[in-house]
């Protein structure tokens, strides 16, 4: 009940905390000092309010006193502010109507040698938190239901493994893939490391279960185009590409035969042609292990290895001519060329996007010769050669004249570790190199081969083994990057390079040089990260929310990321985010609705003149314009708003405010505050997850400082206006210290750009006003920085006693005097 | 002596990883293995390379190590930036005779490279103009250029 | 990129005082092709670092005397001038902000009036032309941006537009070895390699853009010739070829 309807009726509980903060606080004398506060019915206080015994004391006096507003004087509320909201809602109070006051952290731990000022200063932090508390609203979390339904976008190694561990849960699944067929690009891989065994079993193993489980719906040849809502409630938009060929085909494969087109494959490069038809394992009756076929390889050979009712013919329009041969051959009329592509559309309650990587294009290594010199190729033309199910039968053979070469390089790190392309490592590009090796020696083992590396990485579980075991079955290993292959010792390469740990230079003859090229992110990255609001690296890698502790999710509530989307990875590390991911998607699930923080910002449309500024200060896309009758106004999506109050403090017409900091009580606050002796006071506003966490850091370390600042709370420091400070100032505060995130921290992305700008404008005001600009600092303080900001506030009192002494100028005088009267 | 090559004109000498591709792509590696631009750049990072920096007057300035070094360490540049501070030593160290000439030509005449004999004639026929800098265009070039020399040098640009 | 008005022309030490004849075709040239410019009369050495080392007050100090004197952008007859003017600037404009001229290569102004030669050159001079491409023209291409540093196509296409062949070599983009210190074992090593492989390959000469390769491949050449590509130019648009050095040369 809004406590304007009736009399505040408070209740301030003040702290001992054992010695803690009794050890230098008068605690009886403060919660003396609060019965007298308007508004407060009871005040009391005891040894260990978040006991048991205090607890129960307190819900006690709530019931005795009739209660209905909470000031606990105690610790941080970073601390205990969800024990004590707690508290009261088992009172009966709703928890947003209790408030904190910081006289541990803030207050008796770093002003323990002036026992007189902490306790003076502790008086006025109840004071500060009564004035609030008789401003505080009762809110009700805001609730939004789930769409209990995941999409994955990506049918890949990670994609299938969430998509599985998603559907096993008991959860809906649409699995979206842009090709034929599931399987990415481990399906083109032929063995694997560590084991070196081989990949088609396993990744066979996944795509049948994949498509034979009912929960999961696969959707091949489609597409993500756009997605709308927020967690809990997106509405997808998908693209599903017809492959022109109807459920009567029996995959006889005449249309291939017949089909008159032929194309570069522009995946596995140099080495041979395709069609625009391809026969694939058919997603509804997949084939046996080993016979499994990838539409990532659309190889016009071997498609009698699998059994023809396990294969479907499709077609890939893009480089179809329509010539209709195919349709014409076909005799069970399988073949509908005009069959168009459809679009649906799903409601799903999160996104998991695994849309994988891409290979580096040797062409932009020229000097490296792929598109000049056909017998240099790429690692994975090469794991084509070696896989049975590839092009050459399993045959290494020289591109050239077909011939098993009898000298082979590999050049290490080809755009990768490179300025001039990619500047980060491979990751896995070492480890394909050693696994090529090992099965290049077992084919055959007379084959002369060397590896040119800068260093040899096999980070990793079992790795190094391969390393030495490259090495015992003879493999050459040269610590030199070449600086260019060339064509030129009769038919065969010349590797130039330098030994450089003998100092030798090299220009050696090859028969066949492998390219081992790094993992770059997926063209499509860019699309994606602009449909969905993820944001991508320089390299266009997906960003994940924090890259140590957040890797399966992103910053956008509901949207999660799997595999070698977000930078290179080998399969393990794909398949534990395939996990982690669906493991996100499942405890939200868990849920019947999402509870979001009621702390939001909200418009008064009466107010509102539809300047849209507000609009360009939110990085989450919450604040919205929107057309009314009387022109253009704006709309807060609360379920998109995470409560940093940055739109608030930019409306020039006070349209916008914020639940539990809003105007009105971050004014009380600082009027209190500065209601005494406001010359000899710092008002510092600190922000939720650094600087208010650095203060307490400060309090942990014991770190001292003087009594005369007064922190007030906000969640980021975007929510301090620069009518804000100049509040302050007009109420006679001594300094005024706004203390942000370090700029790349902010919680909610750009707060604290936005406080810097705020920041200025308040400086130039103040100019005008000829307040002493000095006296508003800003400095950057992080959750770790505790004795950044002790300095912070020892400096800036050493300048308000100079002030105090006349040595600097304060400003105007009448605007001191105004505020002592 | 690192610091001194990142001052004068290769900031990006720490970057190296040694990797090599510098040497495998010098002309003149190729055929003298004594000069190693990888080796040198090592030598400059954690050595004493007092002994060595001559060394750097052995590159033929072709640009093939800058052009595919792959961390932009601008190998060119840290022996040019070597060749530099010898220059800028008081006596200039282990400049190349011709090197020497040159500049004493510059400071004499503007051009680092004299005439050859029958020139004036011989342009004259051809129609060409004067190309000569007269007195007081020198004095500038002397200026600008003699600070940078060496108590020797300076003399030796006045005896001749 | 072109330049928009009158070119200044930097003839830089070598050609003036060694190779007049080389002077006569690249005034004839530009004249001939309707490139206007003007003597950048006074101007000395730009004492390029490849030559000198960074020794970076001297050599940004001549340079911004060299500028001062400039009446246009630079057109350059020299390569290694091109390239240390080129760093010059940028360094000083770095570091001053003060706008200097822009500074151009000779090939660049050729094919600014590509159109213009096409016209002009009546008789095709049918010369097979081993290339000696200049080092300082082409590299560090990301700074240079005249060429592609693997496989330059520009004077390819221009001397195929004098009706020559474009005999390819076999290290294509490799050092003549001319700006390697004197007495050199290597840098002889690397001119007769260059001169034998365009012997090897039944070239009539070898053409360049750059007097340093001019110089040391001519000094060690027998019967190769070497030629600046403003010779065959000039020869090809009407000059007289004892005044540009052909006479005699060329079959």
């Amino acid at each position: 009940m809004p406590v304007t309807d009736e009399h505040a009726r408070i209740g301030v509980f003040v702290c001992h905390c054992g010695k803690n903060i009794a050890g230098t606080i008068d605690c009886d004398v403060v919660a003396d000092y609060a019965k007298g506060l308007e508004g407060v019915v009871f005040s009391s206080h005891n040894l260990y309010t978040c006991s048991e015994a205090g607890q129960t004391e307190l819900k006690k006096a709530i019931a005795d006193h009739r209660l209905n507003r909470v000031v606990v004087a105690s610790c941080s509320p970073k601390m205990h502010e969800t024990t004590f909201r707690l508290c009261v809602a088992d009172a009966g109070l709703n928890p947003f109507l209790m408030e904190m006051a910081n006289i541990r952290e803030h207050n008796s731990w770093v002003h323990s040698a002036d026992p007189k000022g902490a306790t003076r200063k502790a008086m006025d932090q109840v004071k500060m938190a009564v004035s609030k508390a008789s401003l505080l609203r009762p809110l009700q979390p805001i609730r939004v239901p789930i769409t209990k339904r995941a999409l994955v976008l990506g049918g890949g190694v990670s994609g299938m493994t969430a998509a599985l561990n998603i559907a096993e849960s008991g959860h809906e699944v649409i699995l979206v893939e842009k090709k034929a067929s599931l399987g990415g690009m481990a399906s083109l891989l032929d063995k694997t490391f560590p084991k070196v065994d081989c990949t088609s079993c396993q990744l066979q193993d996944l795509v049948n279960k994949v498509t034979s489980n009912p929960r999961i719906k696969v959707l091949t040849l489609s597409e993500v185009k756009e997605v709308s809502g927020f967690v809990g409630n997106f509405n997808a938009k998908i693209l599903r590409r017809s492959t022109y060929v109807s459920e009567l085909c029996t995959g006889c494969g005449l249309c291939l035969d017949a089909c008159p087109v032929t194309i570069p494959d522009e995946v596995l490069g140099s080495m041979r042609v395709r069609k625009p038809i391809s026969l694939v394992s058919s997603p509804q009756a997949p084939a046996p292990s080993c016979s499994g076929r990838s539409a990532w390889d659309r190889s016009t050979v071997h498609t009698s290895s699998m059994p023809v009712g396990s294969r479907v013919a499709v077609i890939d329009k893009e480089d179809c001519t329509s010539c209709g041969i195919c349709a014409r051959r076909c005799p069970m009329r399988a073949i509908e060329l005009d069959h168009p592509s459809v679009e649906e559309n799903h409601e799903v309650g999160a996104i998991v996007v695994a849309i994988g990587f891409e290979l580096f294009d040797p062409c932009k290594k020229p000097e490296y010769g792929h598109s000049k010199l056909v017998d240099v190729v790429t690692s994975l033309e090469l794991e084509r050669m070696l896989s049975p199910l590839g092009p050459t039968h399993g045959n290494v053979a020289r591109p050239s004249n077909g011939e098993v070469p009898g000298s082979v390089a590999f050049v290490q790190c080809v755009g990768c570790r490179d300025d001039k392309s990619n500047p980060y490592c491979g990751r896995i590009c070492c480890l394909i190199t050693l696994k090529q090796v090992i099965l290049l020696k077992e084919k055959y083992p007379d084959l002369d081969i060397t590896v040119f590396y800068i260093d040899v990485r096999t980070g990793g579980k079992e790795y190094e083994k391969l390393y030495a075991e490259a090495q015992r079955l003879g493999c050459r290993f040269i610590r030199g990057r070449p600086s260019s292959v060339e064509g030129g010792d009769g038919d065969r390469l010349i590797v130039r390079s330098e030994d450089t740990l003998t100092g030798n230079s090299l220009a050696e003859s090859f028969d066949l040089v492998v390219l081992a090229i790094g993992m770059n992110a997926p063209e499509d990255s860019k699309i994606v990260s602009a449909m969905l609001k993820v944001p991508i690296d320089p390299y266009g890698f997906l960003m994940e929310a924090h890259i140590k502790l957040k890797p399966a999710e992103t910053v956008v509530d509901g949207v999660m990321l799997a595999g070698s989307c977000s930078g290179p990875m080998d399969i393990p590390s794909s398949v534990s985010r395939g996990h982690a991911s669906a493991s996100k998607v499942i405890s939200l699930f868990s849920k019947d609705e999402i509870e979001l923080d009621p702390i939001v910002s909200h418009v008064d449309l009466s107010l509102c003149k539809g300047c849209l500024a507000c609009t360009k200060a939110c990085p989450f896309q919450a604040v919205r314009p929107i057309e009314v009758a009387g022109g253009k106004r704006v709309e807060v999506l609360a379920s998109l708003c995470k409560g940093c109050g940055t739109c608030v403090a930019g409306c020039p017409y006070g349209a916008l405010d914020q639940y539990h900091f809003s105007d009105e009580q971050l004014y009380a606050q600082i009027d209190a505050a500065l209601e005494t002796d406001p010359t000899d006071k710092i008002i510092s506003f600190n922000c939720n997850w650094c600087s208010y966490a650095g203060a307490d850091f400060a309090g942990v370390l014991r770190l001292q400082y003087p009594p005369n600042v007064h922190i007030i709370r906000v969640m980021c420091s975007g929510r301090v206006s620069s009518k804000m400070i100049l509040r302050a100032f007009e109420k006679g505060a001594g300094m005024v210290l706004v203390a942000p995130c370090h700029p790349a921290d902010c919680h909610y992305i750009s707060g604290n750009a936005w406080a810097k700008k705020r920041i200025e404008q308040a400086r130039n005001l103040m100019s005008r006003r000829e307040i002493n600009p000095e006296r508003l600092r800003f400095v950057y303080v992080s959750a770790a920085e505790g004795n950044v900001y002790q300095r912070a506030i020892i400096e800036m009192t050493r300048l308000l006693e100079r002030m105090k002494r006349g040595e600097v100028s304060w400003g105007v005088e009448k605007v001191l005097q105004e505020a002592r009267t | 002596m690192r610091d001194e090559l990142i001052e004068n004109g290769a900031p990006n000498l720490t970057r190296c990883i040694q990797c090599g591709t510098c040497t495998a792509s010098c002309t003149v590696f190729e055929l003298d293995r004594s000069y190693n631009p990888r080796r040198l750049i090592q030598v400059f990072l954690v050595d004493d390379a007092s002994s060595e920096i001559p060394k750097a007057w052995l590159c033929s300035t072709c640009g093939v190590c800058t052009e595919r070094c792959p961390k932009e360490v601008w190998p060119m540049d840290v022996m040019l930036s070597a060749r530099g501070l010898l220059v800028r030593s008081r006596p200039p160290k282990d400049m190349p005779k011709d090197r020497l000439r040159s500049l004493i030509s510059i400071s004499r005449s503007g051009f680092a490279y004299g005439k050859k004999s029958g020139l004036k004639a011989r342009r004259l026929t051809l129609k060409l103009p004067e190309f000569d800098l007269d007195k007081s265009q020198l004095e500038q070039v002397r200026e600008l250029l003699m600070p940078s020399f060496g108590k020797k040098l300076k003399r030796q640009v006045d005896e001749v | 990129m072109r330049c928009d008005g009158l070119y200044s022309l930097f003839l830089g030490c070598i050609v003036p005082n060694l190779f007049p004849e080389v002077e006569r075709a690249v005034r004839d040239t530009l004249s001939k092709l309707d490139v206007e410019y003007s003597d950048a009369r006074g101007t000395a050495c730009c004492l390029p670092p490849a030559l000198f080392g960074f020794n970076k007050d001297a050599w940004l100090k001549m340079n911004l005397r060299n500028f001062g004197l400039a009446k246009g952008d630079f057109l350059t007859v020299c390569d290694e001038c091109f390239a240390s003017l080129q760093d010059a600037r940028a360094s000083i404009e770095r570091e001053g902000g003060k706008a200097l001229p822009n500074v151009f290569p000779f090939v660049m102004a050729l094919k600014g009036v590509e159109g213009a030669i096409e016209d002009r050159v009546k008789d095709p001079l049918n010369l097979r032309c081993a290339v000696q491409h200049s080092c300082h023209l082409l590299r560090p291409s990301s700074v240079r941006k005249v060429d592609d540093p693997e496989s330059p196509r520009l004077v390819k296409s221009l001397l195929e537009a004098l009706g020559c062949e474009y005999v390819a070599q076999e290290d294509e983009v490799g050092c003549c070895g001319g700006s390697i210190c004197a007495g050199s074992e290597i840098s002889s090593k690397l001119a007769i390699r260059r001169i034998r492989g365009a012997e090897d390959a039944r070239a009539d000469l070898i053409v360049t853009t750059c007097p340093h390769c001019l110089r040391h491949l001519g000094a060690h050449s027998k019967a190769m010739p070497v030629l600046h590509l403003a010779q065959l130019h000039a020869l090809a648009l009407g000059s007289n070829p004892s005044e540009i050095g052909t006479k005699g040369v060329l079959r």
